[in-house]
């Protein structure tokens, strides 16, 4: 997937008239309400989140995408869910940080020994 | 007011089912296959082509137009084709617009029939121009491997209760001969396997291949007219489709399920405990113990418990993928969807032979399809 722009900060938005927040930014609409354009605010969203699940992926059919890697499904404190890389990482519950390396977004351990 | 459902409108049977195999890529033209599975189901019903008054096309990754370049064949009849692409549900959808077509009144006789052949599919998720921060890596299995992790954690199960799904389902497509995977494996082969995602391996992957399936859907006028066997005609109860809503941080595969699920089967005036025989989205282990729950076969977290009890084994409480389902029939796509109403069918009519799950009265078809989508029929045996 081409990535943009820099990761970080994580850009998402918040909905102007039901207050859902939502990854990533968008103007095409708000899926709690249908609001849209201008009725969606730009966030900056504080990267902080919590380890849902992780897995290695040891075979991945697009030989670009270089494996073993480890993903996981990460719920950001604002409350959107997404799968992004993890680093230093072994157990779900954990919480996380989100940072960036050559390959896009990747989060730490916010308190452990893969922290930036 | 209130939607109409399937039933409110006149009954629509299924007189007809055909498949070709499930198999590896080969040389065979999309042609080929496809009429392989549309005469099955004619010469199974009883029916000729010229009396087929309407077709829907299920295919994914064949391009525009698949109908007639295939439907031709059989004689240039000039009814309406229509190609229909749900990704997994594919074939489920195309079912479901042939059964609205005779409940409502519009054709008597109806053609459902998916076919596929290997090959990259564009996704148009990929096209909306959002960025994707998972560097490429989150593909159907890694999605399904996550699920996979959470559940096993939260349930407090095991890589050997994920496992147990691929050895029933491998078992139930050794028996049978339209299958990708015909051999039995053992739970220490399912584990040892090659692994792909966290703890899903390759034999609990389910092969995307190539194929065809066909299901006739006709009228109760079309029965007598064209004096076909009323004592095989299988009724579709209901036909529910759904797309997914906001769920939090829940599974939107379980909770999707969960709520076609749910009113096709108040559709249908049955409940889950009912059911004989279900076809659901195995395209990995961990879906099947997920949906199973979700679809009320069995409490939350009893899954792997039930499984290991055999109760969703052929000759169980209720046949759970006698097929092999898409773990090992497999999983050609566009043909997914019908393939399902063909093994409910033969099952329902009481000729599933070395599958046949004992005294099946009512059926259940499910398929979610990325996006996500997903497609539930009801279906009751001619006797019923
Ligand atoms: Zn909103």
């Amino acid at each position: 997937m081409s990535e943009p722009s820099h990761p970080l900060p994580l850009r998402g938005v918040r909905c102007g008239a039901c207050g859902r927040t939502a990854f990533p930014a968008q103007e095409f609409g708000c899926e709690g309400c249908g609001a849209y354009g201008a009725g969606l605010e730009p966030v900056e969203l504080t990267g902080h989140g919590t380890v849902l699940a992780l897995l290695t992926v040891y075979e991945h059919p697009d030989p670009a995408v270089s494996t073993p890697a480890t993903i996981a499904g990460v719920q950001l404190d604002e409350g959107p869910v997404l799968r992004a890389r993890v680093s230093g990482v072994r157990e779900a519950g954990v919480a996380v940080t989100a940072a960036a390396d050559g390959n896009g977004l990747i989060f730490h351990s916010t308190n452990g020994a893969g922290a930036r | 007011m209130t939607a109409l459902r399937l039933r409110d409108l006149r009954p629509v049977y299924v007189i007809g089912v055909g498949l070709h195999r499930y198999q590896r890529p080969t040389d065979t033209a999309f042609v080929e296959l496809g009429l392989a599975a549309v005469r099955r189901a004619l010469g199974d019903a009883g029916l000729e082509w010229p009396a087929v008054e309407v077709a829907y096309t299920a295919a994914t990754r064949l391009g525009m137009a698949v109908s007639r370049p295939m439907l031709r064949h059989l004689g240039a009849t000039g009814i309406p084709m229509t190609q229909v692409e749900n990704a997994s549900a594919s074939g489920s959808s195309a079912f479901r617009m042939a059964c609205r077509d005779v409940a409502a009144g519009f054709a008597d006789v109806a053609l459902a029939v998916g076919v596929d052949k290997a090959g990259r599919a564009v996704r148009a998720e990929q096209l909306t121009g959002l960025p994707v921060p998972d560097a490429g890596l989150v593909i159907p299995p890694v999605h399904y491997g996550l699920l996979a992790e959470e559940y096993l954690r939260t349930r407090g199960a095991g890589p050997e209760d994920l496992a147990r799904v691929a050895v029933k389902n491998h078992g139930n497509a050794a028996r049978n001969p339209f299958a990708h995977r015909q051999k039995a494996r053992t739970l220490e082969e399912v584990l040892a396997d090659r692994p792909i995602a966290g703890m899903l391996t390759r034999l609990q992957c389910c092969p995307v291949g190539e194929g065809a399936a066909a299901a006739l859907v006709v009228s109760g006028d079309a029965v007598e007219r064209h004096g076909l066997d009323a004592g095989r005609a299988v009724r579709v109860l209901s036909s529910v489709q759904r797309s997914e809503e906001l769920y939090g941080a829940k599974s939107f595969d379980a909770e999707l399920t969960r709520t076609t699920t749910e009113q096709a089967v108040a559709e249908a005036g049955v409940s889950a405990a009912d059911l004989d025989v279900v076809e659901l989205h195995d395209a990995f282990t961990i879906e099947e113990l997920q949906y199973v729950e979700a679809m009320g076969l069995c409490g939350e977290g009893e899954g792997p418990a039930r499984l290991a009890d055999g109760e969703f084994g052929i000759g169980g409480r209720v046949a759970v993928s006698p097929s092999g389902g898409l773990l090992a029939m497999g999983h050609p796509v566009g043909p997914t969807g019908i393939g399902q109403i063909a093994e409910i069918t033969l099952q329902l009519r009481g000729e599933a032979e070395a599958r046949q799950q004992p005294g099946a009265r009512l059926g259940l078809a499910h398929l979610v399809g990325v996006g996500a989508v997903c497609a539930v029929h009801v279906l009751a045996a001619p006797d019923r």
